[in-house]
């Protein structure tokens, strides 16, 4: 009996487990789906991004088909739409030149002239040696589809009629016919319709030729380089200035950090509550004063001009990270420094320093992910200089529709920054919470 | 090794607050001297002072007879051991233990040598290669100790070395701290709260209250001999007993009376009490200084009705209440004394302690 | 015993006070860098909204345009709406998810890892990510139609919804990117709470309900204060996302229109700069009655 209670209470605990964890699931793809889409958005291309519906899993590789299209020098290139599950026709021509830049911009996939000539020579052979066979099949094909026209029409006919007749007393005699007469119909439809993709079926394989390419990646990523104006020199400058405001804020930050931790002095509590004040005022009004301010410094417009507006912002949080870092070292392990030898300042750069140099490189790389994804100040604060968010944001707001480029540059901006992130997350859970996870 | 002087020593936090306050001390070669009293009494301040890692408000430190008052921790030749042990935990043990000889610039050979010295005089020679998160509470405080001693300094700071440990760990190392002090002769000032500490390891004891010295002097001295109710209720566990008596004269007598009993002050207290006729004094009476009987006694003063006791083993305490006031008495273990029985009470003369009530000091022979 | 008879001696001159100095020394450069590069700023925004756009001299014109903009009242309608729904939807959301987890789990540090990155992308990448995702072919329906929830031609046309749809659609995108980090803040918080306490509560007869209310909430009272004030501050003052999905003026909110006019529009300065200084000015008020209100200032003392 108790046997049996354990068990039920084993099977409940299981069961609450399993609900338990589904949920964490739901939460984690709730996270991870948008981010997931916008990643594989920016490994697709033009054709994939375009398809309806988008598909949902990632292709590394085309599949393409080849043909002739008769009567004509030209050759019809169609490639595989995993949403329709078709093949779809990209592109008619003769000029193979023309035709390998369309599809390369147009899949993605590197489609080399040379495979392009070997597919239609292999076509032109299969076309050589099955001629006979094609023509035959083609016109088979042909009258099969000539006769699925006029059954067609007799189908239309024989549903007028019946409609007319239906439901009148004296005319169940006709109505029977012409019901039977329908069915039959139907019925040899369908059989010339399979005998029409039978025939399909064995032509397919005769007068065109598959060829399967991988796929560039990375493509996207090339072509949005290439595109948007500046984007690279955009990408160093960002790099740049957010170097130069990690070093700011953590020299500047970190003294004030260093000395939030250790000493008590009047006017703590103000410096503490910088990080409200700082934010209470939008970025993008102290931007606007800061242009005239800037250009009076011969600043404006460059890397270090930005720096210095981004660090007022990064300086009080690295404050409030440095503090936090700098109380979890004990002021003993320097005094006892002090007592075994070294000078205060000593004291600092070999025992205090070398403990909080994990905290302060994670301090550094927020304040790096700070800088990087600032949009609104430096939308402001640059003219002929931009930095690379100015330049994603402008091809976001200029440019729409190239879904797949601006997917590539939004991963591009935010592939550091998750970095960085996930690995700094104990110090971003403590400066936030004020706990430790 | 050195003696060490403090003269006047004060501290002030802010414009009132007095951490430390006219600190007279001093400290001869080889002494160890422990500073004990509770928790804000301004003995780790004092210690601070003495090791320059807080500053001077007022007063000299000296040290060997040099003035080291301004001067930075790393000049003053000391060592310490801090309660947290501050052994650093990006170094290694042996790197932690030759930190301070690096810094004096010493051969490699010699540095090897006295690490190896001091660790196997702390037993630690076995975690030389360990960091210190690999290591239990007790081993960081013996590399802390290690740390300490190898710089062979002219005074020897320890503030609350032992009170991170288990009670366990704790007697021992007492024990063994003190057999290191004797090989050591390091002159030592040493910081606790806990009074068994204090008694048996100090060649001198310096009890402060309120960032002042209240007494100094053996275990025996600040034991029988008190200076004031502080002390007196500081030291010893349970804490002497204090009734408060009046006394009166009876026939020409002297008689101190209260509430419950009565008795004549003789021999030294006589000569103590004489001036005080007709005023109230505080007695002081240690629980071991009082008797217990079955039976009533010629020496008995008084009779009660116990209400615990509490068995020890090797004694065992009495308790019976006086004037809304427990007393508590420590008698031998047997004949065990059983509550709700009447027992009668004795005092061991010599041994009471009078204190004037004003002004709580100890009221001594004119 | 060798006390000495005390001598008098008057404080020490001759030691310099350094432990005194050193933290204005070590603080200096920040109070300098803030009077540098915010306080001036600040101040000639302040003063700058006062002038016309061209010349000099005192005017107030540049905030009696922005009253009798229909505009300014319909951003402040909307900045309204996106803060008191977004926060508080946030909050609820994140506190009841952080309640649920609120044990140690296998696999709970992933999770940790994984809510922070949404608040670690950067605006223009969330905003590529949605708009690609509510685009009427976007991904979105696409993964709604796979999953057979909505049909062929049943496709949902999320951007082309009436304003308050559209806010809505924001909210939830900003829900979506602080919601995790949130959750994760108050669960540390949670975790953080000695079970003894909440035990405790249980033991001496409360109910789930008032246990939460009584215990949990008000010892969680710092992370929940840290994470609702910097929230609140940062969604007055929302607006790149919204452009970045919609564009400038379509579903107008305070700081969008600041840029709007600095950006967008040719000679209209000044009154951009007024706009900015009525946006701290309401993020200030809501701040310092958020601050007063949960007694956050106490407890900054207290510290």
């Amino acid at each position: 009996m108790s046997h049996k209670v354990l068990r039920a209470k084993q099977t409940k605990k299981l069961i609450g487990r399993t609900i338990f964890y589904m949920f964490i699931v739901f939460i984690i793809m709730v996270i991870l789906l948008p981010i997931y889409f916008l990643l594989s958005i920016s490994f697709m291309s033009d054709q994939e991004a375009y398809d309806w519906p988008i598909p949902l899993g990632l292709s590394f590789q085309g599949e393409f088909k080849i043909e002739p299209v008769l009567g004509t020098s030209e050759y019809l290139v169609s490639v595989y739409s995993r949403s329709q599950e078709a093949y779809m026709s990209l592109i008619q021509g003769s000029k193979i030149d023309q035709m390998s830049e369309f599809l390369r911009n147009k899949t993605n996939c590197n489609v080399s002239e040379e495979k392009l000539n070997e597919a239609i020579a292999e076509v032109n052979a299969l076309y050589e040696t099955n001629s006979n066979r094609i023509n035959t099949l083609t016109e088979e094909i042909s009258n099969l589809e000539k006769k699925i026209l006029s059954l067609n029409q007799n189908i239309i006919k024989a549903k007028r009629n019946l409609s007319i007749v239906e439901g009148r007393e004296s005319m169940e005699a006709v109505e029977e016919k012409l019901r039977a007469d329908l069915k039959q119909y139907e019925a040899e439809k369908e059989i010339i319709t399979v005998e029409i993709e039978e025939k399909k079926a064995e032509l397919t394989p005769l007068n065109s030729t598959h060829f399967k390419v991988f796929k560039n990646l990375f493509a996207n990523y090339v072509t949005f380089f290439k595109v948007t104006r500046d984007s690279i020199p955009a990408l160093m400058r960002s790099i740049q200035v957010a170097l130069l405001t990690v070093f700011i804020a953590l020299t500047i930050g970190g003294m004030s950090g260093y000395a939030f931790a250790r000493y008590v002095f009047k006017g703590k509590n103000i410096l503490k509550l910088s990080t409200l004040f700082v934010r209470m005022f939008p970025g993008i009004a102290i931007a606007m004063p800061m242009v005239i301010i800037l250009a009076e410094m011969g600043f404006y417009d460059k890397p270090i001009g930005l720096s210095l507006v981004y660090s007022v912002g990064q300086i009080a949080l690295t404050i409030w990270i440095t503090a936090s870092i700098f109380m979890g070292i004990p002021v003993e392990l320097e005094e006892a420094a002090q007592v075994f030898g070294r000078t205060r300042v000593g004291a600092f750069i070999h025992i205090t320093l070398p403990l909080a140099l994990p905290g302060l490189a994670a301090s550094a790389m927020y304040a790096f992910i700070g800088s990087w994804a600032e949009t609104a100040q430096a939308i402001v604060l640059t003219q002929f200089n931009p930095t690379f968010p100015v330049v994603v944001y402008q091809t976001m707001v200029g440019a729409k529709g190239m879904v797949n480029l601006i997917a590539a540059g939004g991963v591009t901006m935010a592939l550091p920054a998750v970095l960085f992130t996930i690995l700094i997350r104990k110090y971003i859970l403590q400066m936030w919470g004020g706990v430790k996870v | 090794m050195a003696t060490l002087k403090l003269k006047n020593l004060s501290k002030r936090y802010g414009k009132t607050v007095w951490g430390a306050k006219d600190i007279n001390l001093e400290v001869n070669d080889k002494e160890f001297i422990v500073l004990l009293g509770p928790s804000g009494c301004g003995k780790t301040t004092t210690m601070r002072m003495i090791a320059g890692l807080e500053e001077v408000t007022q007063g000299i430190i000296y040290i060997d007879e040099k003035d080291v008052t301004f001067l930075p921790p790393r000049k003053r030749d000391i060592s310490m051991v801090f309660q947290s042990y501050a052994v650093w935990p990006h170094l290694t043990v042996s790197d932690n233990i030759a930190f301070p000889l690096r810094l004096k610039n010493l051969k490699s050979a010699e540095i090897e040598k006295r690490v190896k010295e001091v660790s196997s005089l702390t037993k630690i020679e076995e975690y030389l290669e360990r960091f210190p998160r690999q290591l239990s509470g007790g081993q960081r405080q013996r590399v802390a100790l290690a740390r300490a001693l190898v710089v062979q300094p002219k005074v020897f700071l320890m503030d609350e070395p032992l009170s991170n440990l288990d009670a366990k760990l704790r007697v021992k190392m007492r024990t063994e701290m003190k057999a290191i002090h004797k090989k050591t002769q390091a002159t030592t000032v040493f910081v606790t709260h806990d009074q068994a500490e204090a008694m048996s390891m100090a060649d001198r004891i310096v009890i402060m209250k309120d960032g002042s010295i209240v007494q100094e002097g053996s275990t025996d001295d600040v034991y029988f001999d008190c200076e004031d109710m502080f002390v007196a209720g500081f030291i010893g566990t349970p804490p002497t007993n204090f009734l408060s008596m009046e006394l009166g004269e009876k026939n020409g007598k002297l008689l101190l009376v209260n509430s419950a009993f009565s008795f004549e002050p003789i021999g030294e207290n006589y000569e103590i009490l004489k001036n005080y006729s007709g005023k109230q004094v505080i007695m002081g009476v240690r629980p071991e200084s009082m008797q217990v009987f079955k039976e009533k006694k010629p020496e008995s003063v008084f009779s009660r009705e116990v209400l615990v006791t509490e068995p020890q083993g090797s004694h065992q305490i009495v308790a019976i209440e006086l004037d809304d006031q427990i007393v508590k008495i420590v008698a031998p273990p047997f004949p065990k004394v059983n509550p709700g029985e009447i027992v009668h009470i004795g005092f061991e003369h010599d041994r009471i302690m009078f204190f004037n009530p004003e002004t709580e000091k100890r009221i001594r022979k004119a | 015993m060798t006390l000495n008879q005390s001598v008098t001696l008057e404080p020490h001159k001759s030691g310099f006070p350094w432990k005194k100095v050193i933290p204005y020394i070590l603080i200096a450069p920040t109070v300098i860098y803030y009077i540098i590069f915010w306080i001036r700023p600040v101040l000639t925004s302040i003063i700058q909204s006062f002038t016309p756009e061209i010349g000099t001299g005192f005017t107030v014109e540049n905030y009696s345009r922005i009253f009798n903009d229909p505009v300014f009242w319909q951003a402040v309608v909307n900045t309204g709406i996106f803060v008191i729904i977004s926060v508080t939807l946030e909050f609820v959301v994140a506190f009841g998810l952080a309640l649920i987890i609120n044990k140690k789990f296998k696999g709970s540090s992933l999770l940790l890892a994984i809510a922070l990155i949404p608040m670690a992308l950067p605006p223009v990448a969330v905003g590529a990510m949605w708009s690609s995702g509510f685009a009427t072919y976007g991904w979105l329906n696409s993964l709604l139609m796979s999953m057979g929830l909505i049909g062929e031609g049943e496709k949902i046309l999320f951007l082309a919804g009436s304003d308050f749809q559209s806010l809505m659609l924001i909210i939830i995108i900003d829900a979506w990117q602080v919601i995790p980090f949130m959750m994760t803040i108050l669960l540390a918080g949670l975790q953080g709470i000695p079970k003894e306490s909440i035990e405790a509560g249980y033991v001496f007869g409360g109910t789930r309900f008032k246990v939460l209310r009584k215990i949990t909430m008000p010892m969680l009272k710092p992370s929940i204060q840290t994470a609702l004030i910097l929230r609140i501050i940062s969604a007055i003052q929302v607006w790149l996302i919204i452009v970045l999905i919609f564009g400038f003026r379509r579903i107008p909110v305070l700081l969008e229109e600041v840029v709007f006019f600095q950006e967008q529009v040719q000679n209209e300065y000044k009154l951009a700069l007024a706009y900015s200084v009525i946006v701290a000015l309401v993020v200030s008020v809501v701040a310092v009655f958020y601050l007063k209100v949960s007694g956050a200032f106490k407890g900054d003392e207290e510290q």
